[in-house]
């Protein structure tokens, strides 16, 4: 059991609150991805987590031992934890075997144990015969599994990994997300991975955290984070929207009907229950939700009319700029469908697509 | 994965606690070990040369002081040790830095040979190859002032060493070793694609040089000038040597005189030694200043592959200047020392009839000053590198791996000895350890705080530069893969470090087995040095006696050099296998 338990977690460095009373609980084997910006406060969060950093305020918990504390750091040989570093940090001077080894070694295993568990933890990342080699003979990705290999020998009952996929090359990437994500299945190691990489967030994750300037946005499945993000940060840091400012004009039960600038009303869904008439909201609708059509569509409460100003064709679908009036609308279509460049279109958004937000962000969402 | 793992071991709460606590006070006791240990023997003696100074304890007075200023006799030293840092410094760069770059990236002849007699003229104390310029380039009897007679037909001279020039040029032949050196292992540390990347762009072999290479080093070629300048103002032998015969004071010997008055003038001394702190810490300054807008960071945990530029029609040019300034350096030197050593009389030709080693057995075997000097000098270096390397690690972990308040004082404390020549040190260490609570002077264990304490910075700065190089990244690395903070440093950090930790005990062993500034004023009766007994045998006037004791000594050194030169480059797996016996 690893069950990960962090209370109102704040940490400072120099004069700069980098984490603001974080709280969040990571379940037993779970894949949780800390996501933001650069300085948001991901790698902070790990540090400490790892005993690196000792924490200003609150405290990090794993089952009921207290790891973390203004008070008390239990040292990082002590946590029962693994670390892949963005570097790697691969030893120069031992060999892949010795790296690997080392922990084993510290832990007075005994000779042929450690050589039968290397052995085989090397097969696991797929470097079986290279365990002679040096770290300088190794390319970027082999030295990458080195680094996984020598974490997931100790067994730790948790891996913490920074950014460990940002030095490779992008095909690279690719297989070992797909490899990370089985290796974690495998093991049974809760996996807590920081990453700036939206898309790696969502293809990884069992549960995203995203954070920004040290606060907390919202915890969830990456499918509830892109569906239903909880603010305009996290809705824009998720992928590509259209973000339209307007004004309530009328508040129904789940519903509003927003006036953009150039006269158009818009039904949304409003998550925000405070909205009233003359509320400034942004409307964020995703550019894949918006349908494309030359004809006006008999039904639709949300259409809008425009012409195509760009139409790119980027292998699995179509992005098109379309102007209305003095909006910009980005779409995305099914690339089967196909509208040339200064083509008038129709619109329709389907008002469970168009979310209404409110400037600045709402309340954080608790975990 | 198996199921059994290291922690399954079930831990009783109380007990798991009470063992981190008295693990997590180990990085604590150790650093704050290496603190109160550095304040102990330079702090202190630096406190009580300020109350010195003053004319405490006796008296309180701003008279010493104001002394400096406003007599001559002590101005013009005060300017001459400001001529002899400059000169020395741009000299080493001339010197050093085309050296290290033919030796380090070229494909020069002999770039090995070249290496090693670097190191040789490092290794040679400046006093004997002071003795032996003296010999080479004496106004009347020097080798080199008899063959320039016989080829051009002067009537005298025509060349003298005993001038400021002469003392300029055999102090810059010593520590330009300092830039070489720094220089040497950044242009190896330097990345081929830094350069490569370069040279894709279309640079030529100029630029690439003048845009890539130079502004990397020069941190480097910087840091060693300032190294060479500093200590050169500490060099007391050469300048007594060489300076004194022609009155050229500087402040080392102006010192030197003030205290041999009696009953010797400490506050005077003292004044004195204050105006060279002043200078150094003013150099510091300007060089750390400098260092603090570079990176530093390029080795990580990948493996790096330097270029090698082939020389085509320079290398026979190249090779030449090298050879001649090694040959000044070390060869001639050391040649003349050794002829001496051998001869019946040192003047005459080494002939059959004029060979002897009964000089060696009056230095080694005979002289029982000699021998207990030997013993006693090989205790002390042992001791002051083994003790200095460890305290220099720690201080340089401090600087750059906590954030301790006060790492920079503590850094400026452990490189200031530098610029105190070891006549000023004793100045300290004499008032400091004279008077309870700690009496050390008169035994021999002042003389083995003295040269840890002097030779503190060298060990400092090649630590605290191997240490800038390394990623934190490796260490913590090791802590979360179940090493303490004990094993992650001797496990991973000392063993990456390890050249420059050899580096480091070489740079106070050496120095110190041949030290004699300090330990003219320090020794007592028992603990003489090799040093010491040198000086006694040369007031006696037994050159060849000197120089046979002067060639057992280098000798000695060399071994050892050699022998700590292969331990380090001895690679493998015998490092790891350590790790079994913790």
């Amino acid at each position: 059991m690893a069950q990960i338990t962090i209370h109102d977690l704040s940490k400072q460095l120099g004069n700069q609150a980098v984490l603001k009373g974080l709280n969040l609980v990571v379940k037993d084997r779970e894949f949780v991805t800390l996501l933001g910006p650069s300085g948001c406060g991901k790698t902070t969060t790990l540090r400490i987590l790892a005993g690196f950093l000792q924490p200003d305020q609150g405290e990090v918990r794993v089952d009921d031992r207290l790891l973390s504390s203004p008070q008390t750091v239990v040292p990082p040989e002590r946590r029962r934890m693994g670390m892949v570093f963005q570097n790697y940090a691969i030893w120069p001077h031992l060999s892949v075997f010795e790296n690997v080894a080392f922990g084993l070694k510290l832990a007075r295993v005994n000779r042929t144990e450690i050589a039968d568990r290397v052995q085989e933890a090397l097969r696991l990342v797929g470097l079986s015969g290279l365990d002679r080699r040096f770290p300088g003979q190794l390319s970027g990705g082999q030295q990458q599994r080195v680094a996984l290999a020598r974490s997931l020998v100790v067994e730790p009952e948790i891996l913490l990994l920074d950014e460990p996929l940002s030095n490779l090359d992008a095909k690279l990437r690719d297989r070992m997300r797909v490899e990370l994500k089985e290796l974690q299945r495998r093991t049974g190691i809760t996996f807590i991975y920081v990453t700036h990489d939206q898309d790696e967030a969502m293809a990884l994750s069992d549960r995203i955290v995203l954070l920004s300037r040290g606060v907390l946005q919202q915890v969830g499945t990456p499918r509830e984070i892109y569906e239903q993000p909880a603010n305009l940060f996290v809705a824009d840091f998720m992928g590509t929207v259209n973000m339209l400012p307007g004004q309530v004009i009328e508040t129904g039960p789940a519903t509003v009907r927003v006036r953009l600038a150039n006269g158009t009303v818009l039904t949304a869904v409003s998550r925000a229950g405070n909205l009233t008439p003359e509320s400034q909201v942004t409307l964020v609708i995703r550019p894949e939700a918006i349908q494309l059509s030359t004809t006006a569509p008999t039904a639709g409460e949300n259409r809008l009319q425009g012409v195509i100003t760009e139409a790119t064709f980027i292998g699995n679908l179509m992005d098109y700029q379309i102007a209305v009036d003095d909006l910009r609308i980005r779409v995305q279509s099914d690339w089967t469908q196909v509208f040339p460049h200064d083509t008038a279109v129709y619109l329709d958004i389907p008002v469970a697509a168009c979310v209404a937000m409110q400037e600045p962000p709402e309340p954080v969402l608790a975990a | 994965m198996r199921a059994e793992t290291p922690f399954n071991q079930p831990q009783i709460a109380d007990e798991s606690r009470r063992k981190f606590s008295i693990e997590q006070a180990i990085p604590n006791l150790v650093l704050g070990g290496a603190v109160l240990f550095l304040l102990g023997i330079v702090g202190y003696p630096l406190i009580w040369l300020l109350l010195g100074a003053l004319g405490l304890p006796k008296t309180f007075t701003a008279a010493p002081l104001l002394r400096v200023f406003t007599e001559t006799r002590n101005l013009t030293p005060l300017k001459n040790s400001l001529i002899l840092a400059v000169g020395t410094s741009l000299l080493s760069v001339l010197l050093g830095v085309p050296l290290a770059w033919a030796t380090a990236r070229t494909d020069m002849p002999l770039r090995r040979v070249i290496h090693a007699l670097v190191a040789l003229a490092f290794i040679l104390p400046p006093y004997l190859t002071a003795l032996a310029w003296i010999i080479l380039l004496g106004p009347n009897a020097g080798h080199f002032n008899r063959l320039l007679r016989w080829i051009f037909g002067f009537s005298e001279g025509p060349l003298n060493i005993f001038s400021m020039g002469g003392v300029i040029l055999v102090i810059a032949l010593h520590v330009f070793a300092f830039t070489y050196l720094l220089t040497h292992s950044a242009l190896q540390s330097l990345d081929a694609p830094l350069e490569e990347s370069a040279q894709v762009l279309g640079a030529s072999r100029a630029t690439i040089m003048r845009r890539i290479t130079l502004p990397l080093v020069a941190p480097a070629v910087t840091g060693g000038a300032l190294l060479a300048g500093v200590d050169s103002l500490a060099l007391f032998g050469p300048q007594a040597l060489l300076g004194s015969p022609a009155q050229i004071s500087f402040l080392p010997t102006r010192i030197y005189s003030v205290l041999g008055s009696y009953p010797p003038r400490y506050a005077d001394a003292s004044a004195l030694s204050l105006i060279l702190v002043l200078l150094t810490v003013i150099g510091l300054t300007i060089q750390r200043n400098y260092l603090e807008r570079q990176s530093f960071i390029t080795v990580s945990g990948r493996g790096i592959r330097t270029r090698v530029v082939p020389l085509g029609r320079w290398k026979w040019p190249l090779f030449l200047f090298c050879a001649l300034v090694v040959i000044l350096a070390a060869i001639a030197p050391l040649m003349v020392l050794l002829l001496a050593a051998f001869s019946k009389v040192w003047t005459s030709p080494l002939t059959p009839d004029n060979f002897t080693i009964t000089n060696f057995h009056a230095a080694l075997i005979s002289n029982q000053i000699s021998t207990r000097a030997i013993l006693n000098s090989f205790k002390l270096a042992i001791g002051a590198a083994t003790l200095g390397t460890i305290l220099g690690l720690l201080i340089a972990y401090i600087d750059q791996r906590t954030n301790l308040r006060g790492r920079r004082v503590c850094d400026y404390l452990a490189i200031l000895p530098l610029g105190l020549p070891g006549t000023v040190m004793a100045v300290g260490l004499i008032q400091a350890f004279i008077r309870p609570p700690i009496q050390l002077y008169g035994t021999i264990w002042i003389l083995l705080v003295a040269y840890i304490a002097r030779h503190i910075p060298l060990a400092v700065r090649s630590a605290s530069g191997a240490l800038r190089q390394i990623d934190p990244s490796l260490e913590e690395a090791a802590r979360i893969t179940n090493a303490s903070w004990l094993q992650s440093i001797r496990l991973i950090l000392a063993p990456l470090i390890r050249s420059s930790l050899v580096v480091a005990w070489l740079l106070i062993f050496i120095p110190s087995l041949g030290e004699l500034s300090a330990t003219i004023l320090l020794y007592a009766n028992g603990s003489e040095t090799i040093s010491v007994a040198l000086f006694r045998l040369n007031d006696l006037g037994q050159l060849e006696v000197v120089a046979a004791l002067a060639v057992f000594t280098i000798t000695v050194i060399l071994v050892t050099s050699l022998l700590l030169q292969w331990l380090t480059t001895r690679r493998g797996s015998q490092i790891t296998d350590q790790i079994q016996v913790t």
